[in-house]
């Protein structure tokens, strides 16, 4: 199956969001465009304050002041689902056809209700179902994310639940509706390394169960490289390198996306030869004109003081006026 | 749950059985209730009679277990201003502040909680701005001169609404306002505050990611949150209310109830009447705060029964 | 539509039929200070009491509106019978509400009521000399005292006269029942009485049909409900308000605002510094600009002009600051402190009063130190066994309009507020409460207000007014006795 034949099911166009501070206005979002396809898992990595979860609140609608969005587009199955003046059309398919599970399972649920009120509260808004259909149905989700004893937990509060135990709460939620589109947003920062990698494997196998797409965000590249398809790097609020995972992790044409890949501990470099990018992001209030990774970058020169066009790289885009040139060797590692 | 009760009811008859002492105290020890019973022109020996009448005659620790004793059976002794038993005085007008107290400040939650969720919504707002700024205003307004005020301006010039007295509903209306100003100011501003606390929080980012409607992501998910201090705060005004404001305000408007009787009742010296009302009231707090306790446990299931 | 029209015409015709009706049967809403503590006559000694039942009940003495002692349900003023015996002859016919008569025998069971030790009446302040009574006949009455006391007409004035049977059997506290011009109808605790028109007065049936008693102690509720329309009489109005309501009244009362100077004080035992206190004080300035002109100065002395006693000869102390001030030079004053003791919220413009005297003291050279205690603290420094201050303030209130009232709270040295050791002054004050003359007694009250006025004992200030707001269809001319008499009002339409 070739998923580049399948029409998008979601798409974002040049999306531009800000947001007013008292220091200025912040350019969180910098004309930001991506597509999903059914079924699809995409990692959208990045740093802290990249965009990525201001990414996925933008496609849930969580954009509220003192954030606008001021330009562009997100369409759902080719309808308009969220645009520029708040305008929304979201009612109906957040929640039901596209869910979320958020980074901290120990804040994302009400504490003051219980588990089974906050799965139920879903499938009857969305699916009308009755209380009773509800709580069967919610015992069966909790029993599917891997819940022992689900109809006792029904009745808990979340306090009386581990993290992990809340994150798979969260992700009964996010499942109950049967959605196409889950964006997990860093579902596994806040828990430990074993309950990580649980949580890891109950989206991998939901995903083939339920032919997910899933929008994957993380700060971690390693996450990333098992789990999606296709990755898109963030920096500074634009996305400077897109494409296929395998073909991004062997080839990395963005001199950030090396940088990153280069700082990521793995198996095959030792700790002392982990490269360390110098300086810090650029402030999004001011960002630099042209490409605003320049600052940073040993590839830098004048022609980067221009915005840099999206160059091919086999497996996709980069932002990049000197993409696909290795940009660490004989750096100080 | 049942022992817990009973373990929040001894401390309360604690507290209440010790301000009832302290109030026992300082009414003895300061102040002479004989000459501010008496008339001016009162003999010495009619003092003495008077004196030895009300048993203020007696050393201050017999005093004190008579009063103790008579204190299980709620027996006051006799208003001295009244000439009737103290109980009975109470009884009287209580519930006419009870009933005063509890439209002013059930109308000045209901409103403080639409107006402060409103104002929450839009945090910086215009709507936000204009009801902060009215809250304080309502604040930084002593009650005796709002309450003359509306008087003024309901009863001389509009002639609508009766200026004192207690009888119709409409009788309710000025000193209901006037008391319930205040607590809807300060409920206003501590519910908008922690409603912008709550809808900041994940959970509610979590309800709206749900699709939840708007109305239920604000009633059903950070309304409830917000109870709680909500709650302390509406359970203090309560006491505020009927043991403070109503002083001021029962004697603007002339309305017959405990804070109109307090305020005589020490004026006059009244020492047993001022001891039943304080009893009452300490009675009232406490039993305030055990409700609050219980409310408390049904709404958040973190708090414990310890 | 139209019969609906025709049917709203026909409602308010009705209205407008039984409006008119209503205003036929006349009624007017009194606001007072405070509530009646009980509606028993003889038991307390409460002003919303008595604002009440003046209206109810009667006394064998009464009093012209200007104050001179007139029969009351006497037929004519007692005699003398013996050295401390009077004798009243009653009016005849006269019946209780409840159809009880009034006779001799209703006198006697009022007096003793009263003076049963049992009831610990706080009127026997007034009644103290009172022993017994003693049926003549019918309509004769004597009242025994314990020595000769040539007051006891007025304090028949203050002495109610109660139905026998139902003092016994009824229930007094809640159940008034008189022999006057209106009769009890309901009291709603906390709200409101109600007194109607005895349409069987022997006095004849008062204009007035109905009066709603209300009970408002803050003094702008009352002023507001006056203006709202809601009030046909208000009391304590303050002097600045005058100008507000539709209508006042003002009239000299019973209170006179005084000083009583520590006489035997290290500072003001000396008579000059005393004389200066007096001189230094602007009295005319104080009456105008703190009661608007609603106070009288007072003439050299603290006695109520309309009590038997007022010496009318003396005259105010004059204004003279460098006078006072040199006064104090000469008594090597200058610079001592001189303590003004004083309380707040009790008496019209008290504290006002207390600031305005320690300002023109201060002026004189003394150091002027003012204390403004709370009430039952300043009852002590007044009466109490302590030192004695050396300057107090109070206004003091004649309810039996003689003299011997202010002597024997003032200055006797039995009584409970004075601060010399005139023995001599003492003495002729004893005699003057016994004196069985009253030209004699008259003369004597003349001669110690006098020696008084020299000897600087007091700092006598205003007679104050009593002023009452009315609305406009009122028409009253208040009285002396600041007696609420609602048989003496009546109303315009």
């Amino acid at each position: 199956m070739n998923r580049r034949d399948t029409p998008p099911l979601l798409q974002i166009k040049d999306l531009k969001v800000q947001f007013a501070t008292r220091a200025g206005i912040v350019q969180a979002l910098r004309g930001v465009s991506l597509a999903v396809r059914p079924g699809e898992t995409l990692g959208l990595v990045g740093e802290s304050g990249s965009g990525k979860s201001v990414t996925s609140q933008a496609i849930m609608g969580l954009i509220s002041p003192p954030g606008e969005i001021i330009e562009g587009q997100i369409e759902w199955r080719g309808q308009p689902l969220v645009g520029a003046q708040h305008t929304a059309h979201g009612a109906g398919i957040w929640g039901k056809e596209i869910s979320t599970v958020f980074q901290d399972p120990m804040t994302s649920l009400n504490p003051l209700m219980t588990v089974g009120a906050q799965i139920g509260e879903v499938l009857t808004h969305h699916l009308k179902m009755t209380r009773a259909q509800a709580r069967r149905r919610s015992a069966e989700l909790l029993a599917a994310v891997g819940i022992s004893a689900p109809e006792r937990r029904l009745d808990e509060y979340p306090h009386e639940l581990s993290g992990g135990m809340r994150q798979r709460v969260m992700i009964a939620i996010a499942i109950a509706c049967e959605p196409a589109l889950l964006i997990a947003d860093e579902p596994t920062t806040a828990l430990d390394v074993t309950i990580q990698a649980q949580i890891l494997e109950l989206l991998v196998r939901l995903q083939k169960e339920l032919g997910l797409a899933i929008i994957f965000i993380t700060h971690d590249l390693g996450v990333v490289a098992g789990l999606c398809h296709r990755t898109s790097v963030m920096y500074a609020g634009q996305i400077v390198e897109t494409g296929e995972s395998d073909f991004i992790f062997e080839h990395p044409a963005h001199p950030y996306t090396q940088g990153l890949l280069g700082s990521t501990l793995r198996l095959d470099v030792s700790e002392d030869e982990l490269l360390y990018i110098d300086g810090l992001p650029p402030s999004l209030i001011s960002p630099p004109d042209g490409c605003s990774f320049r600052p940073r970058c040993p590839l830098a020169s004048d022609i980067c003081r221009k915005a840099p066009t999206h160059a091919m790289t086999g497996g996709g885009t980069a932002a990049c006026w000197h993409a696909k040139t290795p940009a660490w060797d004989g750096m100080d590692r | 749950m049942g022992s817990y009760i009973l373990g929040r009811l001894a401390q309360s008859g604690l507290v209440v059985l010790g301000v009832t002492t302290v109030v026992f105290i300082v009414t003895r020890v300061f102040g002479d209730p004989v000459s501010l019973m008496l008339p001016l022109s009162a003999t010495a020996e009619q003092k003495a009679a008077f004196a030895h009448q009300i048993g203020l005659d007696q050393p201050l620790l017999a005093q004190f277990f008579a009063f103790a004793g008579d204190l299980v059976t709620l027996d006051f002794g006799e208003s001295l201003w009244q000439r009737r038993p103290v109980i009975e005085v109470i009884a009287d007008c209580l519930p006419n502040s009870l009933l005063l107290v509890s439209v002013a400040l059930a109308a000045a939650t209901l409103m403080a909680v639409l107006l402060g969720a409103i104002a929450a919504l839009r945090p910086g707002g215009v709507i936000d701005k204009a009801i902060s700024g009215i809250a304080l205003l309502g604040l930084s307004m002593p009650q005796f001169w709002v309450g003359l005020l509306l008087i003024l301006v309901m009863s001389v010039y509009l002639k609508l609404l009766p200026s004192s007295g207690m009888g119709s509903a409409a009788h309710l209306v000025l000193p209901a306002i006037t008391l319930a100003l205040t607590p809807l100011a300060r409920q206003t501003m501590l519910l908008r505050s922690s409603m912008i606390d709550e809808l900041n929080k994940q959970y509610v980012r979590t309800a709206r990611a749900k699709g939840m409607p708007f109305a239920r992501v604000l009633i059903v998910h950070a309304l409830r949150n917000t109870w709680i201090p909500f709650l302390t705060l509406a359970g203090w005004e309560f006491i505020l209310t009927l043991a403070g404001y109503s002083v001021v305000v029962e004697t603007v408007f002339a309305w017959p109830g405990l804070g109109l009787t307090a305020i005589q009742a020490i004026q006059r010296g009244d020492l047993f009447l001022v001891q039943g009302v304080v009893f009452t009231i300490a009675v009232l707090i406490v039993t305030v705060n055990i409700v609050l306790d219980i409310l408390f446990r049904a709404i958040d299931p973190r708090i414990g029964l310890n | 539509m139209i019969r609906k029209c025709l049917n709203a015409l026909g409602t308010t015709a009705l209205a407008l039929a039984v409006g008119t009706a209503g205003a036929w049967a006349q009624s007017i809403t009194i606001a007072i200070g405070s509530e009646p503590s009980t509606l028993d006559p003889q038991l307390r000694d409460d002003g919303g009491e008595r604002q009440v039942n003046d209206n109810i009940y009667e006394t064998l003495m009464a009093r012209k509106a200007d104050g001179a002692l007139i029969p009351g349900l006497a037929a004519a003023a007692p005699e003398r019978v013996s050295e401390s015996a009077w004798e009243f002859v009653l009016r005849e016919g006269i019946e209780f509400h409840n159809g009880e008569p009034f006779n001799a025998d209703a006198v006697v069971a009022s007096v003793e009521r009263i003076i049963d030790p049992t009831n610990k009446s706080e009127q026997l302040a007034y009644l103290g000399t009172i022993v017994s009574a003693e049926k003549v006949d019918e309509t004769t009455v004597r009242i025994l005292t314990d020595g000769p006391d040539p007051i006891l007409p007025s304090r028949m004035y203050w002495m109610k006269m109660i139905p026998p049977q139902h003092a016994q059997s009824g229930n007094l506290d809640e159940q008034p029942v008189g022999t006057g011009p209106y009769k009890f109808v309901d009291w709603q605790h906390g709200s409101e009485i109600r007194i109607e028109a005895n349409e069987g007065y022997w006095g004849g049936a008062p204009e007035i049909d109905e009066v709603t008693y209300r009970f408002v102690t803050e003094s702008g509720t009352r002023l507001s409900g006056l203006m709202s329309g809601e009030f046909d009489v208000i009391t304590n109005l303050l002097p600045e308000y005058t100008s507000a309501v539709p209508k006042f009244a003002a009239v000299e009362g019973l209170e006179t605002s005084v000083f009583i100077l520590g006489a035997d004080n290290a500072l003001t035992s000396d008579p000059k510094v005393r004389e200066a206190l007096n001189l230094a004080i602007d009295r005319e300035s104080m009456a105008k600009n703190l009661f608007g002109g609603y106070a009288t100065v007072a003439k050299g002395q603290p006695v109520n002009p309309k009590a038997f006693g007022y010496n009318p000869d003396l005259q105010p102390y004059p204004y003279d600051p460098e006078r006072a001030k040199a006064l104090i030079a000469e008594a090597g004053a200058t610079g001592k402190t001189l303590r003004v003791n004083g309380e707040s919220g009790r008496w019209l413009k008290d504290r006002e009063q207390i600031e305005a005297v320690a300002g023109y003291w201060a002026e004189t050279g003394l150091e002027v130190d003012i204390v403004i205690e709370e009430f039952s603290q300043y009852l002590d420094s007044l009466m109490g066994d302590g030192p004695r201050p050396d300057s107090i303030f109070l206004a003091n209130s004649n309810e039996l309009l003689d003299a011997d009232r202010e002597s024997t709270f003032l200055l006797h040295m039995n009584g409970p507020a004075y601060s010399n050791s005139d023995t001599g002054l003492t003495e002729k004050l004893s005699k003057a409460r016994t004196m069985i003359d009253e030209q004699e007694r008259q003369a004597l009250y003349h001669e110690v207000y006098e020696y008084v006025r020299g000897q600087n004992y007091l700092v006598p200030l205003f007679h104050l007014q009593d002023i009452y707001g009315l609305s406009e269809r009122m028409e009253w001319t208040p009285r002396v006795d600041a007696k609420l008499l609602v048989s003496e009002m009546s109303v315009t339409e």
